[in-house]
């Protein structure tokens, strides 16, 4: 049985199968920009992302790379700036995200500490440079061959970002507090809030099914007759090439 | 859905869905070097129908965060030392004292976030792996759906360990202080292990639990032409 076909068509109905129950299902057209859900389980065949629609197959990235661009510098003063204030029986304390994990490691509590700093720090560090290149990797013609393991390392490190549970953290945190200090919200806080939002909207084209329209693998697209555009970007080193 | 046992999965049609980018081939199409690799065809990554000795590893980790959750839950996490008098709090403690100082609201958000949602999630993938391994077809998609749930809500346990790094931070005069105790450690041990374990279970396992010959029968007869 094959299904090369498929591969090749990526305009038209695709057959996939569940990733919850595996249960082998097509896909409608129209699936590229909304979501589509499994008839046994309802788990999610495809994740429309963010964007406008790519009817040919093409997809421009110069927005999402925009607002990553913006986002880099905004992470970096989320993490450099206090991220609250607390004033009160005679002392002025701020918060980063370092001087948290810091807290802790001082106490000799070195294992909660390095997943403070891994899951609010590192990891989202590394999710925003890994959405950029990627992004940077779609604009040029052969996609590398390292784009398709960045994306599934983003994909198995994405519960380990914990950004957004950290703002919930502040927020109890806060409630803690203010009955005994006076609390304010520092530079930083808008800071995250801001990456936090521009990152979901831009890693919103790398995440599954809209990343790959339209790639093929050039043996396969070599193998069709007539791919004449296909055939010659076979012979570029890198193994992965883009069939508009 | 009486013709649930009957779908075509892809394990079935001898075909394997990737797990990087989705794409569905049949194994070992990849021609690479001049002979065959078991690699997806589009993006190159090796393929595998289903996780590697998912439900082996799942009942390990979750052994480990079951038996974590008793010192998570008994010894204290935070100690909050003032002039006059020391208080040392465990997860509940805190919850109670957030409770009678009347933020209710953050008071629930803890409760749930490090005691309820632990709690049900090695309860919960517990029922699932035990369920999984004796091939049962109970309750199939409301199995599946639970674990979608326990993915969703896993990571939030997390909070009280962030909670207790700002306290920690924040809280540190010579009148009054804060120190985060070793029973912290377990709670990190505990939300760490139960979310490897639910990342380690295959939902995909659920389903291949084929329904006993005579049930088949039975549901041929009732539900398809």
């Amino acid at each position: 049985m094959s299904l090369g076909v498929h591969v090749r068509n990526s305009g038209g109905p695709v057959l996939v199968a569940c990733p919850d129950c595996d249960v082998v299902q097509s896909l409608p057209v129209r699936s590229v920009a909304s979501r589509e859900g499994c008839f046994r389980c309802g788990g999610v065949l495809a994740n429309p992302g963010t964007g406008p629609t790519p009817s040919n197959g093409i997809i421009t990235t110069t927005k999402p790379v925009a607002y990553l661009a913006a986002a880099i510098p905004l992470f970096v003063a989320a993490q450099c700036f206090p991220l609250m204030l607390l004033e009160g029986r005679g002392q002025r304390v701020a918060v980063t995200i370092g001087g948290a994990a810091q807290a802790l490691w001082v106490q000799g509590l070195w294992v909660p500490a390095a997943v403070v700093l891994l899951t609010t720090l590192l990891l989202p560090a590394v999710r925003l440079l890994g959405v950029g290149y990627l992004l940077l990797c779609r604009q040029r013609e052969p996609l590398p061959a390292t784009a398709a393991s960045i994306l599934h390392a983003l994909q198995l490190l994405r519960p380990w970002n914990q950004m957004e549970v950290l703002l919930f953290g502040i927020l109890v945190a806060f409630g803690k507090l203010a009955a005994d200090f006076r609390m304010t919200p520092a530079a930083g806080l808008p800071c995250m809030v801001a990456v936090l939002l521009l990152e979901r909207w831009a890693a919103g084209y790398v995440d599954g099914r809209r990343y790959w329209v339209g790639v093929v693998h050039p043996d396969i697209a070599s193998a069709v007759p007539g791919n004449a555009r296909a055939t010659a970007t076979a012979t570029v080193p890198s193994f992965l090439s883009r069939v508009a | 859905m009486t013709n649930a046992g009957r779908a075509l999965t892809a394990i079935k049609l001898g075909l394997v869905s990737c797990r990087a980018c989705g794409l569905l081939s049949n194994r070992g199409t990849l021609w690479q070097g001049g002979h065959h690799v078991a690699g997806c065809p589009r993006c190159g990554r090796p393929l595998v129908s289903r996780k590697q000795n998912s439900l082996d590893r799942t009942t390990a980790l979750l052994a480990a965060a079951a038996l974590l959750f008793v010192p998570a839950n008994l010894l204290p996490m935070m100690t909050t030392a003032t002039l006059l008098r020391q208080k040392s709090d465990t997860i509940m403690s805190g919850v109670v004292t957030l409770w009678t100082t009347g933020s209710w609201s953050l008071s629930t958000l803890v409760f749930v976030a490090s005691v309820v949602v632990p709690a049900l999630k090695i309860v919960g993938l517990t029922v699932l792996v035990v369920s999984t391994r004796r091939c049962s077809t109970w309750r199939q998609l409301e199995r599946t759906r639970l674990y979608r749930l326990l993915e969703l809500v896993g990571r939030w346990s997390m909070l009280d360990v962030f909670v207790m790094a700002l306290l920690a931070a924040l809280v540190r005069s010579p009148l009054v202080s804060v120190r985060v105790e070793p029973g912290a450690v377990a709670f990190v041990g505990v939300v760490v292990f139960t979310m490897l374990a639910s990342i380690s279970f295959d939902p995909r396992l659920i389903w291949d639990a084929d329904p006993s010959p005579s049930r088949t029968r039975t549901r041929t007869r009732k539900g398809l032409p």
